[in-house]
């Protein structure tokens, strides 16, 4: 089975029109709120799957602290593919850390399906409903490929609809392009791009409402960045999951739904021309 | 039960890791087990040799209270007291002697070629011995009885003596000859029978080390017999020195209690002590090898812990990237501990049983080489003492008569090392609990960071 979903060429739902921007969040945020159907939920009726509200997030150094993100306010939707773009220092990786609950906000809050993710638990959000790519794969280095993702699906206790959990690994494996002879080998004995596509097979083989990726492509040719792009689309569009791209890759860009950028601590959120 | 999965995956992938941790265990618990195999067999030696030899306890002159003012009088105690004694339920036999010079009739002559006689013209050491059997040299066979019988309490008021073989040879004497005696007041005389004739395997020329006679000139004599010689005695007999044998090494203290109660005030002046010399002579080299291993025991073991400790300390920080990616994933706190720790204790359990396969014999042999060198050293200690010249206490040529050795007391030279399941449940406990806590803390300290802190270092 390929996920491509390069032919699927579905237009993200908006009440925007496109091209238009708009800013979110904070006093300064000016014309917030601004993109209607994921911030205030309004277009994306019932579909909102994670929301910020309020969210800060400062880091202190010795006495010196540091505001990264100022009072975003954000709802991110089921079926929609977005990418977070921003100079680096912006925050992004932070904004990723926090939407995916590896990290808790200074101030605000964030909620899965209406439910506070302090109340959820970060690490039962952690392992039901969100996955992370890493840009720098985290895999786990006394494995094979084939481990790494099996281990994955027994945490997370995610099944195959049918067949076994190796047999549905080495198909997320083939899909990324890993043949069985690459899936067997310890992944420290895989090249930069083979590690990136492991960890993308794993985080998909978690099967979760929300898939987070920090620069998932930024190690990989453009033909394998391309396919890994419309595997996100296709979980996106296809399977209705929410998937959240930070990338520098225009390419990537280019072919999400929504577009967030992030400055000085600040959202502002572009609905793809496309 | 990921986790052991993992654990296992994590020990065979990171086979360098694991290899320097399991022989650092396996030392580490080869040295433990091995100081614990040497003190019980030390102690199953020791216990050996008091069963043995059994357990004696001495009413004599209390050294101390003479040091505290108390006067040189030696003190008496009065013979009936020590009877009453001998008759607590600890006590198996007992015995206790009185000495006093004594004359031989012109009839008799001393056995000559021996040192110069500090007793006197015809004097010599008369002791006066409730039973000749519990004395310490027949007990550690430096005396042989050769015919007759011992004396023994149903003697007490009877006139019978014990002589030695060359004193019998140079009177013609025999059990059952009569021979007569002048007490040190040279007035009051009696006669005795002879009852037993022994052999003292010391030369003639040997002085006794306490009397400054040939050995071959002392007489041995019921308590009554002798006493009736001096004039001293007419208020009843006064003991010097009495020794108890008990039914038990552990009867001791009881014994010492009742004792007490029993004699009260007429035991000032005087110490109930256990006669330990021959134990510890026979002992000393097991309890110097139980120090050393008993020191290289916890030095190893201190010093294990702490390696285990930094191993285990650098495993967890070696694993903190793994433990940011598993919580990534929503994996449990619990369940990375409990990895850590069971990578420490499937290492842990290996280790400590091929510890108990190699610890016994590495522990006989080396514990074996070791007491046998101690036991040589104490042998030639104890054959080099040499009693101090006649007529001398030995102060001036700096011989402690205390040093004196204890005949047939020869120190143990064997030891039998035996691993009991007890012994390595308490060594495997205590390593797997290191082990554990080793790991558990500085891992629970890494838990307690969300996972983006572990991943970025805090960054």
């Amino acid at each position: 089975m390929n996920l491509s979903a390069s032919d699927t060429g579905q237009t993200p739902e908006t009440t925007r029109t496109p091209g238009t921007t708009g800013t979110t969040g904070g006093p300064g945020a000016a014309g917030a709120p601004a993109a209607p159907a994921p911030t205030d939920g309004s277009g994306s009726g019932d579909r909102t799957v994670l929301r910020l509200t309020g969210v800060s997030h400062t880091y202190a150094g010795g006495r010196r602290r540091t505001a990264v993100l100022k009072n975003i306010d954000y709802a991110f939707a089921r079926g929609t593919f977005y990418t977070v773009l921003g100079p680096s220092g912006s925050g992004k990786t932070t904004l990723l850390s926090l939407a995916s609950g590896l990290d808790a906000p200074t101030s605000g809050s964030i909620s899965f399906d209406g439910r506070d993710l302090a109340e959820l638990g970060l690490g039962r959000y952690r392992n039901r409903h969100a996955a992370t790519i890493f840009q720098q794969y985290n895999l786990l280095t006394y494995m094979t490929a084939l481990q790494n993702v099996t281990t994955a699906m027994e945490i997370t206790g995610a099944k195959p609809v049918s067949g076994s959990r190796r047999g549905r690994a080495l198909e997320l494996l083939q899909q990324v392009g890993l043949d069985r002879d690459m899936a067997r080998r310890n992944v420290l004995r895989l090249s930069g791009g083979q590690q990136q596509r492991v960890a993308i097979a794993r985080a998909l083989a978690c099967d979760v409402d929300i898939l987070f990726a920090d620069e998932p492509t930024g190690n990989l040719d453009e033909d394998t960045a391309q396919g890994i792009v419309d595997i996100f689309r296709e979980l996106a569009h296809k399977q209705g999951k929410c998937v959240v791209v930070v990338s520098h890759a225009q390419q990537v860009a280019a072919q999400s739904d929504r577009v967030l950028t992030l400055r000085k601590g600040r959202l502002t959120e572009q609905v793809n021309p496309r | 039960m990921n986790f052991v999965k993992r654990a296992g995956l994590s020990l065979w992938a990171r086979k360098g890791r694991t290899l320097i941790t399991l022989a650092a265990f396996l030392v580490i618990s080869v040295m433990v087990l091995a100081g614990v195999l040497i003190d019980g067999a030390t102690a199953r030696a020791e216990q050996d040799v008091k069963q043995s030899v059994g357990a004696e306890v001495n009413l004599e002159m209390d050294l101390g209270d003479l040091g505290a003012g108390a006067g040189m009088q030696a003190p008496r105690i009065d013979a009936g007291t020590v009877d009453e004694l001998g008759r607590l339920p600890q006590v198996q036999k007992y015995t206790y002697e009185v000495w006093d010079r004594a004359i031989l009739d012109d009839g008799q002559k001393l056995v000559g070629g021996g040192p110069q006689n500090p007793m006197g013209e015809g004097g010599t050491v008369g002791m006066g011995v409730l039973d000749t059997s519990l004395l310490p040299d027949f007990r550690s066979g430096r005396f042989t009885l050769l015919s007759g019988e011992h004396l023994t309490s149903a003697d007490r008021d009877r006139k019978r003596l014990l002589i030695e073989e060359r004193f019998a040879k140079e009177n013609g004497l025999k059990v059952g000859d009569r021979i007569s005696l002048t007490g040190n007041d040279e007035k009051t005389e009696a006669d005795f029978t002879v009852a037993g004739v022994y052999r003292d395997s010391r030369p003639t020329d040997e002085p006794d080390a306490e009397y400054g006679i040939s050995p071959a000139n002392m007489l041995y004599g019921s308590v009554g017999g002798l006493g009736s010689l001096s004039s001293e005695n007419e208020n009843g007999l006064q003991v010097s020195k009495a020794t108890f044998l008990l039914q038990g090494a552990e009867a001791q203290e009881a014994f010492e209690e009742a004792a007490e109660k029993e004699a009260g005030s007429e035991l000032d002046g005087f110490a109930l002590a256990a006669n330990d010399k021959a134990i510890a002579q026979m002992t000393g080299p097991l309890d110097s090898i139980r120090g050393t291993a008993t020191a290289a025991m916890w030095l190893m073991g201190l010093a294990g812990a702490a390696v285990l400790a930094l191993l285990a300390n650098l495993a967890v920080k070696q694993q903190r990237k793994e433990y940011g990616v598993l919580l990534a994933m929503g994996e449990r706190k619990s369940s990375l501990i409990a990895q850590q720790a069971l990578e420490v204790v499937l290492v842990a359990t290996v280790a400590i049983g091929l510890g108990s396969l190699l610890a016994p014999a590495l522990t006989q042999s080396a514990g074996q080489a070791l007491l046998g060198r101690e036991a040589a050293a104490a042998e030639e200690k104890l054959d080099s003492w040499q009693p101090p010249p006649p007529g001398s206490t030995g102060i001036g040529e700096g011989i402690d008569m205390d040093d004196r050795p204890v005949e047939n007391a020869d120190p143990v030279d064997r030891i039998t090392v035996a691993l009991s399941s007890s012994d390595l449940a308490t060594v495997g406990a205590v390593g797997l609990g290191v082990g554990v806590l080793a790991t558990a803390i500085p891992a629970a300290a890494v838990l307690r960071l969300n996972p983006r802190a572990i991943l970025t270092k805090g960054k």
